[in-house]
């Protein structure tokens, strides 16, 4: 049953993606951006804008560590206002930068910003996730060129800024992406093979009850064979005309049992009713209450009793199924010329079995379990 | 004084037969005319009007088959019934909910065509004297009921319910039971009297509504 061993989800592979993003996100804030504000605090114009955009990026950093760190996925609220978050945090850094500092090393909240957003946004689309880090760097171009002094040489050196950590941060958003896609195709083929090799794990306990089934009942019938076959058996007499007639019973509900129909019982007792029929007994099927689930055994061990008497009976019989809420009872009335018979009993079946005046009762009631 | 009933024995009981098989009209009109003492069939019809009209408007009970050139109605259960016809439904369809919707509508009996000419004879005879007759099929009917507006049985009604179910015959019935056939009877009646007094109950005029849709006197449509 290894086969079966449950394959990561998406969930997990996406959950896995967030950890080495958080790693990323939190190396560049404590290791880089954080010697970046250190080295330039006193320059920032004020410089508790500075401290708090880190504050708040940190704290959305750590803040989903929370989750990310438990292979939790983000709840959609932190997401939001995280992004959001990031996104003020991000523009009032870039306020409190020195005005010919822009894209350098001082504007270090730029470069920083895009990877929480990419650690916020690990499961949404790749159009998603280009449009947050776009927007983050169009935010700061706006304030670049609202703000900075503008010469050709400085613009060009800011789109070189620009497109570097924004080309840098959308080609990991792309391998995420695609990272993401094959996770989500590598577990769906999973789930088909995992649910191609139950399928044919069941088909092959199937195939094994039945060729267990068909050899408990052709096994039955192979003494009758032999019997009749070396003349141990003599063809005329009635007790071998019945052993043939519940032989005969037998296969029918066998080939019974194989059938797709909504009621197995009623249609299993039909196929003893008929056998009986066409060996010239008249019989009578009633069935009473709506169909019912119950168990092959439990089917097998209600007909057998009706089958056995069928085989026994003489002139009518009245065959009767009848289901309330919590039984099921069959039931053969039939003329029989036996004063006594043998009525096979089976466990967790309720069975009555009389004779009298010519008359064979036999009912075999069986008490559904509240778990059945 | 002299009881309806006394009246009734005195004259041979009558029957209009509705069924749209000749060979069954003809088979019923056979028993019910060679049955001791005889019942007399005034008139038989594929046609339910003739239940309505001429001498089958006078007839002391209706035999009706359930299906009329259609599918199987309980219209006409339902029209003669309150018009104090005794209708002995008379069906091939061994079917429990169109037995217990016929006993809830008012017919004297539901009777399958599987169930033989004994049965059909008594259930004529039951209803002539303003009785319900229950053959075994509906007492498997009445067993199997699950609805939650079905009547509380006793132990006993129940156990006479089932071995009349399964056997097909009171005696034996009674033998199994050990009690006497008049108390097998006693108890089918006393059945039968709890789902008649059950049946035309409907506590508000919406359950007056979705009774008559169940029993096709109206159409969603027509509301």
């Amino acid at each position: 049953m290894a086969a079966l061993t449950p394959k990561p989800s998406v969930e997990q592979y996406a959950g896995g993606l967030r950890i080495i993003l958080l790693v990323v996100a939190a190396f560049v804030q404590f290791a880089l951006s954080s010697r970046a504000l250190a080295t330039w605090l006193p320059h920032y114009r004020p410089a508790w804008v500075a401290v708090t955009a880190f504050v708040v990026i940190a704290a959305v950093t750590l803040g989903s560590g929370w989750w990310v760190l438990r292979l939790r996925p983000l709840p959609p609220a932190f997401t939001v206002v995280g992004t959001v978050a990031i996104f003020v945090a991000s523009s009032g850094g870039s306020l409190a930068v020195p005005r010919d500092r822009f894209f350098e090393d001082a504007h270090w909240t730029f470069g920083l910003a895009g990877w929480p957003l990419l650690l916020l946004l690990t499961t949404c689309t790749l159009p998603t996730v280009a449009v947050a880090l776009g927007a983050n760097a169009a935010i700061n171009l706006v304030l670049y060129v609202l703000i900075a002094p503008f010469t050709a040489a400085a613009f060009a050196a800011a789109g070189t800024a620009v497109s570097s950590v924004l080309g840098f941060q959308l080609a990991v958003a792309i391998a995420v992406h695609f990272s993401r896609v094959r996770a989500a195709m590598a577990a769906e083929l999973a789930v088909q093979r995992a649910g191609l090799i139950t399928d044919k794990l069941i088909a092959e306990d199937l195939e094994r009850r039945n060729r267990s089934r068909r050899a408990d009942q052709l096994g039955g019938a192979l003494p009758l064979l032999v019997g009749l076959a070396d003349q141990t058996l003599d063809v005329e007499a009635e007790q071998s005309r019945q052993l043939c007639a519940l032989g005969a019973a037998r296969l029918r509900r066998l080939l019974a049992e194989g059938d797709s129909v909504s009621d197995s019982l009623g249609h299993e007792l039909a196929a003893c009713v008929d056998v009986a029929q066409r060996n010239g007994l008249v019989v009578e099927l009633r069935i009473s209450g709506p169909a019912q689930a119950v168990p092959v055994e439990v089917r097998r061990a209600l007909t057998e009793p009706v089958m056995t008497a069928l085989a026994m009976a003489v002139n009518t019989a009245h065959v009767t199924l009848l289901r309330t809420a919590g039984t099921t009872r069959v039931a053969i009335v039939a003329g029989t010329s036996r004063e006594h018979l043998t009525i096979p009993h089976s466990t967790g079946i309720e069975m009555t079995s009389s004779t009298e005046d010519g008359t064979l009762w036999v009912e075999a009631l069986w008490r559904r379990q509240p778990n059945d | 004084m002299e009881t309806a009933t006394e009246r009734l024995t005195e004259r041979r009981t009558t029957a209009v037969v509705i069924d749209d098989h000749p060979a069954v009209r003809a088979g019923v009109q056979l028993w019910l005319t060679t049955a001791t003492p005889p019942v007399q069939v005034v008139d038989s019809s594929a046609d339910v009007r003739e239940a309505w009209v001429g001498p089958g408007a006078h007839a002391d009970v209706v035999i009706l088959d359930l299906q009329l050139d259609g599918p199987p109605t309980l219209r006409e259960v339902r029209r003669l019934a309150r018009t104090g016809r005794r209708v002995i439904v008379y069906t091939m369809h061994a079917s429990d909910d169109l037995a217990l919707r016929s006993l809830e509508l008012g017919a004297l009996c539901y009777l399958t065509k599987a169930e033989g000419e004994k049965h059909l004879v008594d259930a004529v005879r039951a209803a002539a004297q303003g009785r319900g007759y229950t053959p075994p099929t509906m007492a498997g009917a009445l067993a199997a009921d699950r609805r939650s507006t079905r009547p509380a049985l006793s132990a006993r009604e129940y156990e006479v319910l089932v071995s009349w179910f399964q056997s097909d015959s009171k005696e034996r019935v009674a033998r199994r039971l050990g009690i006497s056939v008049s108390t097998v009877n006693s108890h089918l009646e006393r059945v039968r009297m709890k789902y008649a007094d059950i049946g035309r109950e409907a506590s508000t005029k919406a359950a007056l509504v979705a009774r008559a849709i169940q029993d096709e006197l109206i159409d969603v449509d027509q509301l």
